[in-house]
């Protein structure tokens, strides 16, 4: 058995996040403030928070902070946030392949397992680059295909192109 | 130890319940809200992440879950949608019934390919990996429809799953 869907899950993630990232980053840069009702804010913002989140999914999994903290107040380039994403996705990759998904971890009060925080790192993600293409459609502009059959097909493991 | 895509493609099935619930509490003109940018109507949403969810699987399986299987074009009634979200269910625990999932088995092809239509060959982690990926990315437009038009919202991210679960909880210490 090869690489594990896990780690395709974890792969396609981080693909997902540089496609995004450096499609976003050929837009003029007026692109970036745009918005659309019922998502998270503004695209940067959405780009931003994606960024930022899986950083801090990576500290809670391994006490590390993966490049400079990303924070709200502070606005980086895109291409800070392209190296950020780089290595916050090797490093998921990493502890799903070599930690214990049942391992406890205890952010604060709370107590949780490395399991389910790569779990909502996968969804988080997901999620808000959901986010990112509905206001790029709902602006009429053309959307990046992010889904995991073109991440198949853009490393060439994969020939679908299915919905 | 249960195998972690079998626990995140749960979250989905547990995600898909709930919104579910939530649109049982639509009205039929607010099923039929959308906003430019996402894939449709909130009930043409929903009825896409089973039928899509329903594809995968039965390419996964190489049988068909039941007939006939959800089909998008149908106008299906949340009863029928919520039919087929039961077979997505059962789907998800009998493929794992025998252990994880070899990533690296090639599918030749789908029970459920059209006459005519091209044929796919594809490593299994394929499928797998675009039934999470998929149903985050269209419960998240259902989200952003409802939450543009004024309507409650869900939290369907993996803290809410895994507490209702008991595996993640405040840590409560001994003093």
């Amino acid at each position: 058995m090869g690489v594990s869907p896990l780690d395709h899950v974890l792969r396609h993630n981080a693909w997902a996040n540089k496609t995004l990232l450096e499609f976003c980053a050929a837009l003029e840069p007026a692109a970036l403030d745009l918005s659309a009702a019922g998502t998270y804010g503004t695209l940067y913002g959405t780009l931003q928070h994606i960024v930022g989140g899986e950083q801090f999914y990576i500290r809670l999994l391994t006490g590390e902070v993966l490049g400079t903290p990303v924070r709200k107040t502070e606005r980086r380039t895109l291409d800070d946030l392209v190296a950020i994403a780089a290595l916050t996705g090797a490093r998921a990759i990493d502890v799903a392949a070599n930690d214990d998904a049942a391992r406890v971890i205890s952010p604060g009060e709370d107590q949780t397992t490395v399991g389910i925080v790569l779990a909502q790192l996968v969804h988080h993600g997901n999620e808000h680059r959901a986010h990112a293409t509905t206001i790029l459609g709902s602006h009429g502009r053309k959307t990046p295909k992010i889904g995991a059959w073109t991440y198949g097909i853009a490393n060439g493991i994969s020939r679908n192109d299915g919905d | 130890m249960t195998d972690f895509l079998l626990r995140q493609m749960r979250h989905g099935v547990w995600a898909n319940e709930k919104l579910l619930d939530r649109c049982r509490a639509l009205t039929d003109e607010q099923l039929e809200l959308t906003v430019p940018g996402t894939y449709g109507t909130i009930r043409n949403t929903l009825a896409h992440i089973v039928a899509s969810e329903e594809g995968y699987l039965v390419r996964l399986l190489g049988s068909l879950l039941h007939e006939p299987p959800l089909r998008e074009q149908d106008l299906a009634t949340l009863d029928v949608i919520a039919a087929h979200v039961v077979h997505v269910t059962s789907a998800v625990e009998r493929l794992f019934a025998k252990g994880s999932l070899d990533p690296d088995r090639v599918i030749a092809d789908t029970p459920l390919r059209r006459a005519g239509a091209p044929r796919f060959e594809m490593a299994a982690w394929a499928p797998a990996a675009q039934f999470v990926y998929h149903g985050i990315d269209h419960r998240s437009q259902i989200d952003t429809i409802l939450s543009t038009h004024g309507l409650e919202t869900l939290d369907l991210q993996v803290w809410p799953y895994a507490m209702e679960l008991g595996a993640s909880r405040e840590a409560k210490e001994d003093r």
